[in-house]
């Protein structure tokens, strides 16, 4: 049955398409769309079209970016020594909100995942291999999340990178600051036990 | 009712939406898939117990189509199979087999043991030989045992140039083997090894001695039997080639 328009009912479901958006948010959405000015509503169309054409994977780090190469790997400023290797382009975003980290980045876009399917031929592991042979590092960081997989995942790039000369370090593990020890699940305690640090 | 409380193991998990994770469980009332709300989270209380591999105490809530994890607590977390990738390989491989030879909601306490007590051996014993071990013993137990002491197709003792059919499922002799085109040769001591794998005590069978080529004789010859009842290729199987290659 048609309710709508068809140009409507065809924005309606594009939008329903958005993560998290259902038919009743997709609904008001259009609406909402219609309502405003032209161009409001068409800005929003050529931000998708301009993020669409422009944005590509960062030829060295595979970050994405809409200029290659992106500008943390241009940024001179930066330590050339030292790559962290995340999993998501969000990943880099948490890590610059800390301010701490000054050296480079690598993404993976994904983790190893047999069951899942995903392999190390499905990562950008043959870029970051490709990348430490040109230009040596005295540091990789895997800055992967604990789960079983981005420890294996982790592991793996130990094993391909540590024969280079390379030194492979892992982001600690423990108690999330005001995190409460009873909550914590014994993996958890483990590893915060592990990592342990002087009290000065 | 409702709600029901069950241990289970963490064989698969996928990302979903913001925060959520869609797990599927393997308890032995069965393969349960369930969504765990808000485990991606750094705050949730049960990030431990969702994890892979994890053995955990759940608590379920029946949903329309889906179970939700209400609650969890970490029995056994398996540490040993995130320190060691070959080992790793070979429980998302076990966790595969699972996953794909079983249908849901389907209750087999049997296999949930086996796959426990599996997963426990891998932590300390040759992770060839527990898969070699899980894998005949999960295909026992599903009811595609192979006839592993006669000729399937004459039922007399076969001496030697054994052959193994993968379609008929059972060890066949040099006259009835010929011109099977789903048949491989077997030697004598890989299937003296699966006799034995097939049967002792699953405590007993970690001290067997499986020399590296009947073990890797037995790995294709078993995958393979495996992939043509399951009608489809099994996705671990790459990456733990992959691992086993690159451990020579």
């Amino acid at each position: 049955m048609l309710y709508y328009a068809q140009s409507i009912s065809r924005l309606i479901s594009e939008l329903g398409k958005l993560p998290g958006v259902g038919p009743k948010t997709a609904q008001r959405l259009a609406f909402h769309l219609l309502n405003t000015s032209d161009e409001e509503a068409l800005a929003l169309a050529d931000a998708i079209k301009e993020a669409k054409e422009k944005i590509t994977y960062c030829s060295i780090c595979s970050n994405l970016t809409d200029e290659d190469p992106c500008f943390i790997c241009t940024d001179t400023k930066r330590d050339e020594g030292v790559i962290c290797v995340v999993e998501d382009p969000k990943d880099i975003v948490a890590i610059e909100k800390t301010g701490e980290y000054r050296g480079k980045y690598h993404v993976l876009h994904g983790i190893i995942s047999p069951i899942n399917g995903i392999g190390p031929e499905q990562l950008k592991i043959k870029e970051l291999l490709a990348r430490v042979k040109e230009k040596p590092v005295q540091e990789v960081i895997v800055a992967i999340s604990s789960s079983v997989e981005g420890e294996a995942t982790g592991m793996y790039l130990a094993k391909l990178l540590r024969p280079l000369g390379i030194k492979v370090t892992r982001i600690a593990h423990g108690l999330p600051v005001g995190g409460d020890l009873e909550y914590a699940d014994e993996v958890t305690l483990t590893r915060a036990f592990e990592g342990r640090t002087e009290l000065t | 009712m409702r709600y029901w409380k069950t241990e289970g193991v963490v064989l698969k998990n996928r990302d979903y939406k913001e925060a959520d994770k869609l797990l599927t469980i393997y308890t032995p009332e069965g393969k349960v898939s369930a969504i765990a709300k808000g485990v991606r989270k750094l705050k949730s209380k049960m990030r431990g117990g969702t994890q892979l591999f994890t053995h955990s105490q759940f608590v379920f809530y029946r949903g329309r189509s889906l179970a939700t994890v209400t609650q969890c607590e970490v029995l056994h977390p398996f540490t040993a199979l995130r320190n060691d990738l070959n080992r790793f390989a070979c429980a998302a491989y076990m966790a595969e087999l699972t996953t794909e030879l079983v249908p849901e909601g389907e209750p087999n306490k049997e296999l949930f043991y086996l796959l426990l007590t599996c997963l426990h051996l891998l932590q300390n014993y040759p992770p060839g030989l527990v898969t070699r071990l899980f894998e005949i013993r999960i295909i026992n137990l599903l009811g595609y045992a192979p006839e592993l002491e006669r000729c399937l197709s004459c039922g007399r003792e076969v001496q030697d140039k054994i052959q193994f059919s993968l379609d008929q499922g059972g060890i066949l002799c040099p006259h009835c083997g010929k011109g099977q085109k789903l048949s491989v040769n077997i030697s004598r001591g890989a299937l003296a090894s699966l006799k034995a794998l097939g049967s002792m005590d699953l405590d007993k069978c970690c001290r067997l001695k499986l020399s590296a080529a009947h073990e890797r004789e037995l790995s294709v010859l078993l995958g393979r039997y495996i992939e043509l009842r399951l009608e489809k290729p099994l996705r671990t199987r790459e990456f733990l080639s992959l691992m086993n290659n690159s451990a020579e």
